[in-house]
């Protein structure tokens, strides 16, 4: 191990002003914000079983409203978004510093399709992490800031 | 499997509108909490608290029509002091917040008011926010102050407790209403009788009988 501190202090940096616009708002990004996921993460290959069936249709549309597993926010309505298979690393909960290895995705390409979600802030400039927009307590999926494509993790939410 | 690539649906199946929120106001007023629901569990700082969140999408019906809000979070942002004109382009609401337990904070609302001046559009809808009305052991901002300075303005005022949950959706839906009132029910607005005095050329002329 090269860093003795696994426990990486957030750094304090000037702030890059350089702007950028996000779905027709211009922003002024605060400093990026490191990924916590680093070469120091245990990446856990997670076996995962594939939704069920009546989760969607044979386009691989949702059927059902996707929720918060944890708190039960409402995230997608049917319809709004398709199954892929897609390999994208998660954080777990907590700062237990592992992450899983997840490929069941539900894919979104435009953000406005979400019922509720939140975005954290940039990370590395090149993704955002989503959020429950009620209790944000986990990652449950990943937002690409050049491709503007948004996925949900199966393995992270819940049907109704 | 389908792959990555193709359209999920039809974009205008999912919403009818789209409004976009900021929330601006000092560090500390509880912004961030605002767009939070509370339970017990997420008093506990969670991860995602650490990285921070920098915008959110919540769907609201109003009036039978299906209203997506995209609400900016400024916290972090304050310590640039003033937000720049590129923060507030494409904003059709602003929420101004101040905590009622914080005086200065509530000093500071006249600031972030000449700061939308002087970068929002004028037509921009503002709504002034006391939040943590439920310490109402550590009040030191009454209501009658916030509402007096609302209307000063000519601006909506609510107290707000993001903790017990008081308020917080009746804000959010009186400021969408208002928008969805002046950019969609009555999107030709008559043009103005007189234009407004240009108060950024001198300004002693911001200055109003207050205080």
């Amino acid at each position: 191990m090269e860093n003795d501190n696994n426990n990486q202090q957030p750094q304090e940096e000037e702030p890059q002003l350089i702007e950028r616009e996000i779905e027709g708002v211009t922003v002024l990004p605060p400093p990026f914000i490191q990924d916590p996921i680093t070469n120091e993460t245990t990446i856990i290959q997670k076996e995962e079983a594939e939704p069920a069936k009546e989760t969607r249709n044979e386009e691989g549309f949702l059927l059902k409203t996707i929720h918060c597993r944890l708190c039960d926010c409402k995230i997608l309505t049917p319809k709004n978004a398709k199954l892929v298979e897609k390999q994208i690393t998660l954080i777990n909960k907590k700062q237990s510093n592992t992450a899983e290895d997840l490929k069941y995705m539900w894919f979104l390409p435009d953000m406005f399709q979400f019922e509720n979600i939140a975005f954290t802030k940039d990370v590395n400039s090149t993704h955002k992490y989503l959020s429950c927009a009620e209790c944000e307590q986990e990652v449950i999926g990943i937002h690409y800031i050049g491709s503007k494509e948004n996925y949900v993790a199966h393995d992270r939410i819940i049907y109704k | 499997m389908a792959t990555p690539g193709a359209p999920a649906s039809n974009k205008s199946a999912a919403y009818d509108y789209l409004i976009k929120l900021l929330l601006i106001g000092d560090s500390g007023v509880g912004k961030s909490c605002l767009l939070l629901r509370f339970s017990e569990d997420s008093f506990t700082p969670s991860f995602i608290t650490t990285i921070g969140i920098d915008f959110k999408i919540r769907t609201i019906e109003l009036e039978g029509k299906r209203i997506k809000l995209q609400i900016w979070d400024t916290a972090g942002q304050e310590r640039f002091r003033t937000i720049t004109t590129a923060y507030y382009r494409g904003a059709m609401g602003i929420l101004l917040v101040y905590d009622v337990t914080d005086e200065k904070s509530f000093g500071n609302i006249r600031n972030w008011i000449r700061n939308i001046e002087q970068h929002a559009t004028d037509s921009v809808n503002k709504m002034l926010i006391g939040n943590k009305c439920d310490m109402a052991e550590k009040k030191v901002v009454d209501s009658a102050r916030g509402k007096s300075l609302a209307d000063e303005y000519g601006i909506k005022f609510l107290e707000t407790s993001a903790k017990n949950s008081i308020n917080v959706e009746e804000a959010f839906i009186s400021l969408a209403k208002d928008i969805k009132k002046r950019m969609i029910d009555t999107p030709n607005e008559p043009p103005q009788l007189h234009s407004k005095p240009d108060l950024t050329q001198n300004p002693n002329n911001k200055k109003r009988g207050c205080c």
